[in-house]
């Protein structure tokens, strides 16, 4: 508090100072400095701003969120409010307090916690390392778990050694895998389908055509024809946008980052048909923050393409997620590319109709995009050719757990967990035998392997309370323990739930206390599932109880 | 105008009200949290108090 040396008049010896939290100026001239290449600054560029700053000082201090408020004029209360939010943005309220330069998370979600990441905690925990100790949620490598992360570098396989070495080497960058490059991607083809559409050489009945036969739907989790969303948003009056939900934060799914990594160039040409399609006037590309590397990637390749004159300026802009799953939510996405809080919207209005800035939206995930140019150029008929067991098109499996080769598998729609493990994965670890599986993540619940001969895919699990959505297998094996998965599954939502809504806000917290008891209430977390299920706002709190209900359906031995 | 039942009384009220606007002026009362007729009460149909199950719908709305 800044005190001015004079006293004020009346009776009482009172100090003359300013209300309010006051501007540190050199916080001030700081925040200056780094921002002044972004005027004139604009409200949904405030996650963008914020990150600047975490990313130099290694966190927020509350002088610098002061300064952003004060340079942005955008309200205090606002810009804590954001930031808060997000996971990845670490406030500090002592503006004295140093800065810890290296930040070591490690993942406790579902196929790490399964291969010790409580553990390697507690020992990361106990050996002084001059860091910042955190636990966050699934990174995206869960083939490779426990997986940890030193500033941005993602650590496989991770054992103390290889964390202590990352450390003294200064080695925080996150590493990409090859890819293919422009030059490779247009010799074959490349960007010729995007310039067909654009001289309007093939046209969206075309599209709409070739996709209906393909039946291709949205391969984020909630599988909505791709073709219908095209008309959808189509039919609305324009100015459109377009958004790609590379958000991919299931706990259990690294495709998006497989594909993103392996062919940007054919996730981007897609994202422009698609675009072109219905005719939208940006694209904003919304990559979480886990994949910095992939960030970057992006982002050089969009430029390339911008010098290549393919695509104009700005057409395609990148935004960076900060931390949070709710934000794979499609209005909560679009939430947080507007500079706010993520949280979902209540609907009707669909996003179609009404979404990004109040504009019709077309919201695609990157695997959708990632097929578009491959099934034009085959036929819709070649890609729904795939399928098994009655099922048709091809499904991109994320598999971990206790597999001899988990990794991404693709292979036939319709799959039976059977043949995936069988055929795929090598089998199961020697020494495990199957027990269950989930086959959507952690909110697509959890299925004994008794139901093991059922085909995988959208619309073919609801009836055993289960969904497929990203198509995250995690295998277990009778070395699990299926009560503490079930709990990790519980705190992984109350963590990431939004708490706007409260079946979902308290359900979760409630859900997490009751799981936590030796003996559980049944009774009681049925009633809570109902509500959770019936009333909450997003499909977080709807599938929230998914596992549980599960559990109490499928594995009643062990919860005895 | 829209005409309906609630808990067998006849109701009506205009069509931008919401179920939840109809029934208090019918001196029907439903439990809230969300919202006030205060300024700056709007309802922002969080609180999950009120829902109702829409036919053909997975999933229930909030009825502000």
């Amino acid at each position: 508090m800044n005190t001015i040396n004079k006293r004020a008049p009346g009776r009482r010896d009172k100090v003359y100072f300013n209300k309010g939290r006051q501007l540190d100026l050199s916080a001030f001239e700081e925040a200056k400095k780094i921002l002044d290449s972004y005027r004139p600054f604009k409200k949904d560029m405030l996650i963008e701003y914020l990150h600047l700053f975490n990313d130099k000082f290694h966190g927020l201090y509350a002088k610098h969120l002061r300064a952003i408020a004060e340079l942005t004029k955008i309200s205090m209360s606002e810009v804590y409010e954001v930031a808060s939010f997000y996971a990845h943005f670490k406030i500090i309220d002592d503006d004295a307090l140093p800065q810890s330069e290296v930040t070591v998370k490690v993942c406790d979600s579902i196929t790490c916690f399964m291969n010790k990441s409580e553990d390697l905690y507690s020992q990361i925990k106990d050996s002084n390392f001059n860091a910042r100790i955190e636990k966050a949620p699934c990174m995206g490598r869960c083939n490779l778990a426990p997986v940890v992360e030193v500033n941005h570098n993602h650590i496989c396989n991770a054992n103390l050694e290889k964390i202590s070495n990352a450390i003294k080497t200064k080695d925080y960058l996150y590493k990409n895998d090859n890819f293919i490059s422009l030059e490779d991607y247009r010799s074959n083809g490349g960007y010729e389908l995007f310039k067909k559409l654009q001289e309007g050489t093939v046209t969206f009945d075309q599209f709409i055509k070739c996709f209906s036969e393909s039946e291709l739907r949205g391969l984020g989790g909630a599988g909505f024809p791709a073709f219908k969303k095209w008309q959808f948003v189509k039919s609305y009056k324009g100015p459109r946008l377009m958004c790609i939900n590379a958000d991919e934060g299931e706990p259990g799914t690294f495709k998006d980052r497989f594909y993103l990594n392996k062919d940007p160039h054919r996730f981007l040409e897609g994202t422009l048909i698609a675009a072109t399609l219905v005719e939208a006037q940006t694209c904003y590309l919304y990559i979480r923050d886990e994949y910095y590397g992939l960030i970057k990637l992006i982002e050089n390749e969009i430029k390339k393409l911008e010098s290549l004159n393919i695509i104009s300026k700005d057409f395609l802009v990148i935004r960076r997620g900060a931390g949070a799953y709710i934000c794979g939510e499609e209005s909560a996405l679009i939430e947080s590319i507007e500079g706010k809080r993520g949280l979902p919207r209540n609907r009707p209005p669909y996003v179609a109709e009404v979404g990004l800035f109040g504009k019709p939206t077309l919201v695609h995930n990157v695997e959708t995009v990632y097929w578009i140019r491959e099934i034009f150029e085959k036929g819709g008929k070649w890609f729904s050719s795939h399928g098994r067991n009655g099922r048709k098109g091809l499904r991109t499996f994320s598999v971990s757990g206790n597999v001899k080769s988990p990794g991404i598998k693709l292979t036939d729609a319709g799959i039976t967990i059977n043949e995936l493990i069988e055929e795929h994965c090598g089998g199961m670890l020697d020494g495990h035998k199957f027990k269950g599986y989930l086959p959507g993540g952690a909110s697509g619940g959890i299925l004994p392997a008794s139901l093991g001969n059922i085909p995988l895919d959208f619309d073919t699990l609801q009836e055993y309370g289960c969904f497929i959505g990203s198509a995250a297998i995690v295998v277990l094996s009778d070395k699990v323990d299926i009560k503490s998965i079930g709990l990790n599954l519980m705190k992984f939502f109350e963590d990431e739930s939004c708490g706007q809504c409260t079946p979902c806000r308290n359900g979760t917290s409630m859900a997490v206390k009751l799981m936590e008891q030796k003996d559980w209430d049944i009774d009681l977390l049925n009633k809570l599932s109902v509500t959770m299920n019936k009333a909450s706002i997003c499909g977080l709190g709807q599938a929230a109880p998914n596992p549980l209900q599960c559990i109490i359906k499928y594995f009643e031995e062990d919860l005895k | 105008m829209v005409k309906f039942k609630i808990n067998n009384k006849e109701v009506q009220g205009n069509k931008e009200d919401t179920i939840w606007e109809i029934a208090k002026s019918n001196g029907i009362s439903i439990p809230h949290l969300c919202h006030s007729d205060e300024v700056g009460y709007k309802p922002d149909g969080n609180c999950r108090a009120c829902v109702v199950q829409v036919k053909g719908e997975r999933i229930s709305k909030s009825f502000y």
